[in-house]
């Protein structure tokens, strides 16, 4: 099945960029305007315990304090935004619960409502990935990197009124760490720190039982602060059954109204006028939509797609290559009422490609490896049948900044791939004109694939069968697959995984994994050295040092070459009607997808009312560059400095 | 007994001649018995492989023979002779050399992998219907597809009035608790849920022609069974079945040469409406990616591919055309001969 | 007579038993079962298959990847393979005691007592009596509600993991079909608003193919052989051998305003929730009707064939009987004969296969209502299938074999009632 599925904390890195613009700090108190002081401040705690003054004795505590630069405003919302308007979006499933944590709580659509309406601790800068304060104003962080503190600013709110405190930090932690959440990787994530510690009404302290760079990211980052005051009305079990189509509330800007929760068909997400940051400088112009909509139309795209030409839907994305080609030159696009951009960023291409079993025949031999690799004819299946949409990958971390410029560019080359396979001993042809070794065995192989993705491998096979290589293909349910895969029951894996921000290798590369079933190294990967780069790598605090280890992994991998990697795509199709402002680059840097536009565009009446008078007259708009290469361009301006 | 199959012949006969007469039925029956036969003979007419290869004075028959690496008749490719481009440079060059292609060069499964055919190629005069998106020709892919699922529905029909006339037919006539039994045996079988049971055996072995075919037939035979049941319970009944038996005639023999050519009409009539039934089975399958393996040709995979691609509108017409004029020409058929069997003269009385 | 429907309908019984046995036992064969999918789920995150990566999620767990025991014993207890089938199975049924709100509990070495909260401020003390575990309220009496095991399996050598957990009977007998995997909800009620909609669409279909279907049944045998019935049986098969989803799909795109005609709304059993409830009845109607059309031409096409063949020849061979015969040498007028007559008896295979078809229009049809985005019952069963929901699989195989059974009964009853000659014994 095509369905996303994500892992919560994983994707910490995407939804801390995500929510790039929850940060509040103390200047919330300064901007004078006093529509967001209608709560009463606790001024009697003290500075000490994390009570007002505390910013005064930040630095000689040892904290950090962030203040946002002037020039980097726009990256945290374009000061041109204005607020209001509904944002509609198709989406392909109904969440099976309106929970951010637990039972199948782990569906983008969760992690999207967990990032819109519930912040964390701390955030990553959209632009340097730095921290910065999101719940926690300041933050300090022990010598020997283990022991992390929070001071939350004690102007946070919780929808209900509340104040956020330390104790609410303490809940989350002991919410993710109950079994009967039913989300045992949480216990593993959250398993790596000691119970949180209530320090100070508003600081609370963190240690982490192993030295990691990361920690601090998970702990901080990922986990979104819920409320303790009705986290400690529930155990495990009871906040799956009570909170399932029923929020918590949240400090974040969004909130879901329990009428807008429409069973299977949608549901939708209200600004809320009280947000407490919403007069900081790094929220003040982003979250602008007054609704985000999402409506449901289930495993359906030709639908999906004639909704949006409809006008039924804002967005849409386009994911094929024929569709983007082919169908979107009809009158709508051409008289510009609804705009076309390619926009290229930074986020992580991820891998993808066809994954080899090294565990067993054929393929635990590189030449074999090797020479399907060189069969693979990657460039003209882009050529034919991609309308050169795509680049060819040849690395793990395909367009990033970890990928190592050193690893072999693999084209086609059925010279080399034949050469390979007669000295792995596939000499000779038989009948049907298949490849025999020279102790008999016929070099033959089974695929198996899923509904509709039969047009991506049948040309391989082709391709194959041209050189006497038989990869037989068969059909098979996205469960049975999963389970042969991770019982190791499988030849070659058709496979391609999202990309990380921070990559992290080691779940699917190192060697302890290799024979254990249900791990993700599926290729069997074992390596002396890349294992000890990924513990070096855990606990390299320098970026520029992570960077070359990873470079030095990805090189080890295209040599021992577990994968014929694919084609990769580094930039986002998206189609929408013109009626939104947003700012130049239009989607982040490293996490650019469809879901920066519900926090930083905006609804422009003007442009609606040109719209609607140009669809009404059957006038044109002006078309737009398609292209939209903010982002490569910067890139050149930082490298070339 | 010689004597009461030759009055079984004569009317069989009788049939057959009452069959000719009904032009639309008979018609339509010699020509899918031809289609039928010739779909045999695919690789010969419709194929990428030469029929006869005369190189250097030395005849091959590539098409029987199987494989032929480029280089055996002087082409210099690393895998199989491609043999349309030898025929074309022969021609050119003016060499002594000769090879005959099937009447259609083109094969169901080469693809954008072969220099020269392109995804979505409109119909024309090389490719009659087409091509696929991976640029596969649409034509050559029907037509194999053809042979497929009439086997399917033939071998699969067969199989289920096999299992139905012996089960149902012993259900009707030995009747009590054997009937009971059986009932219940059928209704707790007809409750397996077809999906999982494909689900199940596809994740172990790969799905193929007879396995499908005998995944089928586990749940299908059942709609026979109580046909059958019904048309014995019916007849045993009757006259002819008490005389037979007071004759000192085996349960075994008044079931087979008694019964049942007696439930012929309903067997016959039934039978075009179960070869349908089979076709667009294996359609349905096929589209929910539960049927053949790629890159078989399939009716239901054109099909798919065909409604991802509605502005092309061939790639919707062969299937569906492929399919009506097959499942037409099934039903004339089905018509003349349930008139056929009829011994009613279906005339408007008055 | 009537003995013999009361014993078909106590022969259901052990069917009913027999079928759902089958199909628990397919259903513990098949690969991957919920609880493989949920692992894949935490462990996998994004496993797309598309031409290139939209990497819009990722893999990467935490450390190890490898799950921590104690949450796999969680997940294993929640989905109940803790428990060996025929438990499961019985504990389906509703006549095993089925564990809910459990608890874990650890004995250290030499511990023999310890107080468990169990929430809301209460308290239980569990006892290790070797090897039971008593279960004691505050008041000190042996707790009626709770009970506690040994954990074999998760104990580790001096550390006994017992479970505290309370019992009760719920399963299908008494009405409790689960509660959905993916849904996150009981599946009763998830069914019933589906089975609701499956049920409009086919009554809508089954009658709007009735009153096609016969009067072009008997035109056609009054008028057999003739232009007519040639011309029209081409265009019934033209209809039949164009899948029904796959006319919705292109009459969607033609008719549904996103690309060519704005005639029908695009997919939806009726307006969204909002709009519809801000809408007369009238206008409710006509919504819902609008909404209808097309999904019924698809739903419905496909059968006009088959019922429209099977009047005309029930027909024509009524026609031929002796008893018209007879009622035309008796000198009654052929409008008679044929409409009173024939007519009459014509319709008997048709009203005696209408038990089958009720079970065809519940189990609904999976790709028209994919095609048109309309939560029926068929959709809701194969994407069950898919994703190992199992309670939902399994309601749905129930709801459908209790449907046949009766289906079948009902059909005896229909065939016994008008054809005379048939004794049910």
């Amino acid at each position: 099945m095509k369905r996303i599925q994500i892992v919560v904390m994983l994707i910490l890195v995407v939804s801390l960029v995500f929510w790039s613009c929850g940060g509040g700090d103390k200047q919330a108190a300064e901007t004078g305007d006093s529509s967001s002081d209608n709560f009463t401040r606790d001024m009697t705690t003290p500075a000490e315990e994390g009570g007002y003054g505390f910013e005064k004795l930040a630095d000689a505590l040892g904290y950090v304090t962030y203040e946002m630069p002037p020039e980097e405003q726009i990256y945290f919302g374009d000061p041109r935004a204005k607020k209001g308007g509904t944002f509609r979006h198709i989406t392909s499933r109904f969440p099976a619960t309106m929970r951010t944590e637990g039972q199948n709580a782990n569906y983008i659509e969760n992690n999207t409502i967990s990032g819109l309406c519930y912040e964390g601790l701390i955030n990553t800068h959209p632009l340097t990935l730095e921290f910065i304060p999101a719940l926690a104003s300041h933050w300090k962080i022990s010598d020997d990197k283990k022991k992390f503190w929070f001071r939350i600013n004690p102007d946070a709110r919780w929808s209900d009124g509340r104040e956020v405190i330390a104790e609410d930090v303490v809940a989350t932690w002991d919410l993710h760490m109950d079994e009967t959440i039913l989300a045992p990787s949480d216990q593993l994530t959250y398993g790596k720190f000691e119970r949180p510690v209530i320090e100070g009404k508003y600081i609370v302290s963190v240690v982490s039982k192993d030295l990691s760079w990361r920690n601090i990211l998970y702990f901080g980052g990922s986990m979104v602060i819920l409320p303790s005051y009705y986290l400690n009305q529930v155990d495990g079990s009871e906040y799956l059954k009570e909170y399932q189509f029923k929020m918590l509330p949240g400090t974040g800007p969004y909130e879901i109204k329990e009428e807008d929760i429409i069973n299977q068909e949608s549901f939708t997400l209200t600004r809320r006028l009280d947000y407490w940051a919403k007069n900081d400088l790094m929220a003040k112009y982003s979250n602008n939509f007054d609704k985000i909509k999402f409506i449901v139309v289930k495993d359906n795209l030709p639908l999906m797609f004639e909704k949006f030409k409809k006008g039924e839907a804002d967005f849409f994305t386009v994911a094929q290559a024929r569709v983007w080609v082919e169908e979107t030159d009809f009158d709508a696009v051409t008289n510009g009422w609804i705009q076309k951009k390619k926009v290229y960023s930074e986020k992580p291409a991820g891998t993808s490609g066809y994954a080899f079993n090294m565990r067993k025949w054929p393929f635990d031999d590189k030449r074999v490896r090797m020479a399907v690799t060189y069969l693979y004819n990657r460039e003209k299946m882009n050529e034919e049948m991609y309308y050169r949409e795509y680049s060819m990958m040849n690395s793990l971390y395909s367009g990033s900044i970890y990928e190592n410029p050193n690893n072999e560019k693999v084209t086609y080359n059925p010279e080399k791939a034949v050469k390979l396979l007669q000295e792995a001993g596939y000499t000779k042809r038989n009948e049907d004109g298949w490849l025999v070794h020279e102790d008999g065995r016929v070099l033959s192989f089974e695929l198996a694939i899923q509904k509709g993705s039969d047009y991506m491998v049948t040309p391989v096979q082709q391709m194959l069968k041209e050189y006497g290589v038989d990869m037989q293909i068969k059909y098979e349910d996205g469960n049975s697959s999963w389970k042969n895969l991770m019982d190791r029951n499988f030849t070659i894996y058709m496979q391609s995984w999202g990309g990380l921000v921070f990559p992290n290798p080691e779940t699917s590369l190192k060697s302890s994994l290799a024979d254990e079933k249900n791990t993700n190294n599926i290729s069997g990967f074992k390596n002396a050295r890349v294992d000890e780069l990924c513990e070096e790598y855990d606990v390299t605090f320098s970026q520029a040092r992570r960077v070359e280890i990873i470079r030095e992994i990805d090189g080890i991998y295209s040599d021992i070459h577990p994968a014929a990697w694919g084609i990769a795509r580094n930039y986002q199709r998206i189609l929408y009607w013109d009626k939104f402002g947003y700012p130049e680059y239009m989607v982040n840097r490293f996490t650019g997808d469809y879901r920066s536009a519900f926090t930083l565009w905006w609804f422009e009446p003007a442009k609606e009312a040109a719209l609607k008078a140009a669809m009404a007259n059957n006038t044109q708009l002006p078309i737009s560059e398609v292209d939209v290469m903010y982002w490569p361009e910067y890139l050149k301006q930082v490298n070339s400095n | 007994m010689a004597e009461q199959q030759q009055i079984s012949l004569s009317i069989l006969k009788k049939r057959w001649l009452k069959f000719k007469t009904l032009k639309r039925g008979y018609y339509s029956f010699i020509l899918l018995v031809i289609l039928y036969g010739l779909s045999w003979f695919l690789p010969l007419l419709i194929n990428n492989r030469a029929l006869v290869v005369s190189y250097e004075g030395e005849l091959s028959f590539p098409i029987v023979s199987g494989y032929h690496a480029g280089t055996e008749f002087g082409q210099d490719v690393p895998g199989e002779a491609i043999y349309r481009e030898l025929k074309q440079s022969w021609k050119q060059g003016g060499s002594d050399n000769w090879l005959i292609m099937p009447l259609y060069p083109y094969s169901p499964y080469e693809d954008i992998t072969v220099q020269g055919n392109k995804m979505y190629d409109p119909p024309s005069r090389t490719h009659w219907l087409g091509t696929d998106n991976t640029g596969r020709d649409v034509f050559s892919r029907l037509c194999y597809a053809f042979n497929i699922s009439i086997s399917f529905a033939l071998v699969l029909t067969t199989l289920n009035y096999i299992l139905g006339v012996l089960i149902g037919g012993s259900m009707g006539y030995l009747g009590g608790k054997f009937d009971l039994f059986f009932q219940r045996i059928i209704e707790i079988w007809s409750s397996l849920p077809m999906l999982f049971v494909i689900i199940i055996i596809s994740s172990i072995i790969r799905p193929s022609f007879f396995l499908l075919i005998f995944i089928y037939t586990i749940v299908n035979w059942i709609g026979m069974t109580y046909l059958m049941r019904a048309e014995f319970y019916r007849e045993k009944s009757k006259d002819y079945v008490a005389a037979a038996l007071s004759m000192g005639q085996t349960n075994f023999k008044v079931m087979f040469k008694h019964i049942l050519p007696n439930a012929l009409v309903p067997i016959i009539t039934y039978f075009p409406f179960s070869i349908i039934g089979g076709i667009s089975a294996l359609v349905g399958l096929d589209y929910l990616g539960f049927g053949m393996p790629p890159p078989t040709p399939s009716w239901g995979q054109l099909l798919e591919v065909g409604l991802q691609n509605i502005s092309k509108a061939w790639m919707v017409f062969a299937p569906v055309g492929a399919l009506f004029v097959t499942l037409l020409m099934v039903m004339f058929i089905a018509e003349a001969v349930r008139e056929a069997f009829d011994p009613k003269v279906y005339s408007r009385l008055r | 007579m009537t003995t013999y429907f009361i014993r078909r309908i106590l022969l259901m019984v052990p069917t009913f038993l027999g079928s759902t046995i089958l199909i628990f036992i397919i259903l513990q064969m098949a690969p991957g079962g919920p609880l493989e999918r949920t692992i894949q789920q935490l462990q996998a995150g994004a496993m797309q298959q598309g031409e290139a990566v939209g990497s819009v999620g990722d893999i990467m767990s935490g450390g190890s990847s490898v799950l921590p025991e104690s949450a796999m014993r969680e997940l294993k207890r929640f989905y109940g393979f803790d428990k060996p089938v025929y438990q499961r199975y019985l504990i389906w049924l509703g006549i095993w005691p089925r564990e809910i709100k459990h608890r874990e509990v650890e004995f250290n070495p030499g511990e023999t007592e310890l107080n468990k909260n169990i929430g809301r401020g209460q308290y239980m003390t569990l006892r290790l009596e070797g090897e039971s575990v008593v279960v004691l309220d505050e008041k000190g009496e042996v707790s009626k509600i709770w009970k506690a095991a040994i954990d074999k399996e998760g104990s580790k050598e001096n550390q006994i993991l017992t479970t505290l957990f309370q019992t009760e009977f719920s399963g299908i007998l008494t009405g409790n079909l689960g509660t959905s995997y993916t849904y996150d909800q009981p599946v009763t009620e998830v069914m019933a608003p589906r089975f609701k909609v499956s049920i409009f669409f086919g009554l809508t279909g089954m009658l709007l193919t009735y009153l096609v279907c016969i009067p072009l049944g008997i035109r056609k045998a009054l008028n057999h052989g003739s232009a007519f019935d040639f011309l029209s049986s081409v265009t019934i098969f033209i209809a039949y051998s164009i899948p029904g989803w796959a006319l919705g799909g292109v009459l969607l795109v033609l008719l549904g305003g996103g690309s060519y005609w704005d005639i029908f709304p695009l997919g939806g059993f009726r307006s969204p929730t909002d709009i519809w409830e801000t809408m007369t009845f009238l206008e409710q109607v006509k919504d819902q009707l609008w909404h209808a059309i097309l999904p019924i031409i698809a739903w419905s096409i496909g059968s006009f064939a088959g019922l429209t063949v099977l009047m005309k020849n029930s027909l024509l061979e009524n026609i031929s009987q002796d008893y018209i015969r007879t009622a035309f040498a008796k000198g009654l007028q052929e409008k008679r004969v044929v409409w009173v007559h024939a007519i009459r008896n014509s319709v008997i295979p048709i009203a005696s296969g209408i038990g089958g078809i009720i079970g065809v229009v519940i189990a609904g049809s999976y790709l028209i209502e994919k095609v048109f985005n309309i939560d029926g019952f068929g959709k809701m069963g194969f994407q069950a299938i898919l994703d190992r929901d199992y309670p939902i699989t399994l309601g749905f195989l129930v709801i459908v074999v209790v449907i046949r059974l009766v289906a079948n009964i009902l059909s005896d009853i229909a065939l016994a009632t008008v054809d005379p000659r048939i004794r049910f014994r």
